[in-house]
């Protein structure tokens, strides 16, 4: 086992064509390949009712967790509003014990109406449930016993038990890049799970322009947005996805990333369209990757979680430990 | 093997806090090695013990056996919507190669409903609806649904379950209304011998057993009734059970187990109650009653042990019980 501990993580987002299976012993394959190369991180998006094919995140990450020794494993990320608090600390303190407190609570508002159309929630409702949700779940994780009564939810006396193995709780990185997300981050996240674009497109609704930032501009308003919560920003984690295709010839990795992202009918990452894409992801062979790898931990994230656009994650994940990791 | 009689047990929570995980895994795999068939996980959302999430559970100790199927005893459908369940469970098929069997039931336990804000005398009917909406999503390319409870159109669930044409449906509960849901809507009914809860907050029903022969009955009748035939209902018969050769002992490990854990899980009856439908004791009482539903119908048996120390309860399946079946 490698002693090292990158600061790479992946996307280990489960994918099948339409109509057909997932292949599950795939993706396990590949997270023991992570555990063993010794990458920090395996993050799962997460879906309820989105048309692509896609497993229940925290299903999924049970399996995952079950199946490797030390590498962190989290939701990039939960859409909290559309779950039952209750439930959903029950769920998570379940996989913080499974894993040994190798969990990170992504948490995010979901961008996409219909699912919560489909679930009975009210879209607009999206941000004062995530709040009160995630002051549910912190006090649940660590209180004894637990009294609420808000605007959303209400409840007596409720234990949940066991508690989770990280204390106080599994950290919670909040995600997306709008003001909002960051001013969210800075006010109740252990860390900010960000990305360099911004604004949503398609899907029945606009909000905000598309576009995509220095990684400066979200730092400088995490810090900022920390210090006026009363909170010392250097106390709050942040990590950057990078969107990449790792292939020698730089052309054919354009052609697969496009591929791939038209095929995944703007389903998934804000639909941001590609050419937004393009601006910030990386497409071509692994040193060029480790080279904007190395420039976005240069700024002091935590990790940088790669998103492949491609089909085939088994070739993906080869070259990023015979292309990517010996440049690192 | 030459057994028909398939042979589960419920893997139930361990009232020890630090790694219950590793002991319950330790105990699949156990399982899965001896080759037991089944391995039953109780779903609670917020009573007050000791206890692990039932999907995330099931999802680990997939991962550490190989053949052995594993499903839920029983999933409370309505504190959920059909859309999450439904993928939930697609997800476990799918991770499982095929190994999942959904056991469903309504739920018992007050407070729970109450935590959630869903009201308690809805679950039958969300239940009900819950499980159309369910199995549309598992076998049909788009659903549209338009119901009491839930409302969505044109919503694609991928992928669709391993099992064809989804995985077998389980109700639990041996109420009347409970027999008339397994012929409804059910592959098989996950029964046992006891009906009526108490204790807790409510009261519903008389407290009461049955013999096996008399709920079989009941619920070919119902088939009956219904226009089902009742050959295309499978059945599964729970025991209670802690088999230890010293009776006194095994007496006194249900009783301890019962109290901390068990009435929480199983609908707060009596432990006299308990004792009557129960078999903690000898093995060869409990052979005799496996038998008997055996040849009443019955494909499987699955034995809920009131006992801390499962592992020692399953090399006494191995021991006693597999061998004489």
């Amino acid at each position: 086992m490698a002693e090292q501990t990158f600061k790479i993580g992946f996307n280990i987002n489960p994918r099948a064509t339409q109509g057909e299976a997932i292949d599950a012993k795939l993706y396990i394959e590949m997270a023991e390949r992570a555990d063993r190369m010794g990458l920090a991180y395996l993050s799962v998006p997460d879906f309820i009712s989105r048309p692509v094919p896609r497993f229940d995140a925290l299903t999924y990450i049970a399996a995952l967790s079950v199946r490797t020794k030390r590498i962190k494993i989290g939701t990039d990320v939960l859409v909290t509003p559309l779950r039952s608090p209750i439930e959903l600390a029950r769920r998570i303190v379940t996989i913080d014990n499974l894993s040994d407190g190798r969990f990170i609570f992504g948490a995010g508002l979901g961008w996409w109406p219909k699912e919560c159309e489909d679930i009975g929630i009210s879209f607009k409702q999206r941000a004062g449930r995530t709040d009160e949700i995630l002051h549910i779940l912190k006090r649940i994780w660590t209180e004894p016993s637990v009294t609420h009564q808000g605007k959303y939810y209400q409840f007596r006396d409720v234990v949940i038990e066991p508690k989770p193995v990280q204390k106080p709780h599994p950290p919670i990185w909040i995600g997306g890049s709008s003001d909002a997300a960051l001013r969210r981050a800075a006010r109740i996240g252990d860390g900010w799970q960000g990305h360099l674009e911004t604004g949503h497109v398609g899907q029945e609704h606009i909000e905000g322009a598309v576009r995509t930032m220095e990684p400066e501009e979200p730092i400088q308003k995490l810090r900022e947005y920390a210090k006026a919560e009363g909170r010392d920003p250097n106390s709050i984690g942040f990590s950057f996805i990078l969107r990449c295709n790792i292939n020698p010839d730089p052309k054919k990795a354009i052609e697969e990333g496009r591929a791939f992202w038209e095929s995944q009918m703007n389903a998934i990452e804000g639909g941001r369209p590609f050419e937004i894409k393009k601006n910030v992801a990386v497409y071509g062979p692994g040193e060029e990757v480790a080279a904007k790898v190395k420039e976005l931990l240069s700024y002091g994230a935590d990790r940088i979680v790669l998103y492949f656009h491609s089909p085939d994650i088994r070739t993906q994940v080869d070259r990023l430990e015979k292309t990517v990791l010996p440049h690192m | 093997m030459t057994r028909k009689l398939k042979v589960g047990i419920e893997i139930t929570v361990m009232d020890k806090v630090g790694a219950p995980f590793t002991e319950q895994l330790e105990v699949a795999a156990l399982a899965d090695d001896i080759g037991l068939d089944f391995l039953a996980v109780p779903d609670s959302i917020a009573r007050p013990f000791h206890k692990l999430d039932a999907l995330i559970q099931t999802a680990a100790l997939f991962t550490k056996t190989k053949r052995i199927r594993i499903g839920t005893d029983v999933f409370q459908v309505p504190l959920r919507h059909p859309i999450d369940i439904a993928r939930r469970v697609t997800t476990l098929d799918t991770i499982s190669g095929g190994r999942f069997d959904f056991g469903v039931g309504l739920g018992w336990f007050h407070k729970e409903f109450e935590f959630l804000g869903i009201p308690f005398n809805q679950r039958a009917g969300r239940t009900d609806e819950a499980m159309q909406v369910i199995k549309r999503l598992w076998t049909e390319p788009v659903v549209s649904h338009e119901g009491k409870y839930f409302k969505f159109s044109e919503f694609s669930l991928e992928p669709k379950p391993v099992q064809k044409p989804h995985p077998p449906i389980w109700i639990g509960g041996s109420s009347d209304a409970a027999l008339r849901r397994v012929v409804r809507i059910g592959n098989g009914w996950a029964g046992h011998l006891e009906t009526g809860h108490v204790g807790m907050d409510h009261l519903e029903g008389e407290v009461k057993t049955y013999g096996a022969a008399e709920v079989i009955g009941k619920l070919k009748g119902f088939a009956r009734e219904a226009g089902r035939d009742f050959s295309t209902i499978q059945l599964s018969m729970m025991f209670r059970a802690n088999i230890n050769p010293d009776a006194k002992k095994a007496v006194e490990e249900a009783s301890r187990y019962w109290e901390k854990v068990g009435k929480y899980i199983e609908g707060g009856r009596p432990f006299d109650v308990k004792q009557q439908a129960a078999l903690y004791g000898p093995p060869e009482r409990l052979l005799e009653k496996v038998k008997e539903v055996e040849k009443l119908g019955a494909e499987r048996v699955v034995f809920y042990l009131h006992a801390y120390d499962i592992r020692a309860q399953v090399l006494a399946i191995e021991k006693y019980i597999l061998p004489n079946l």
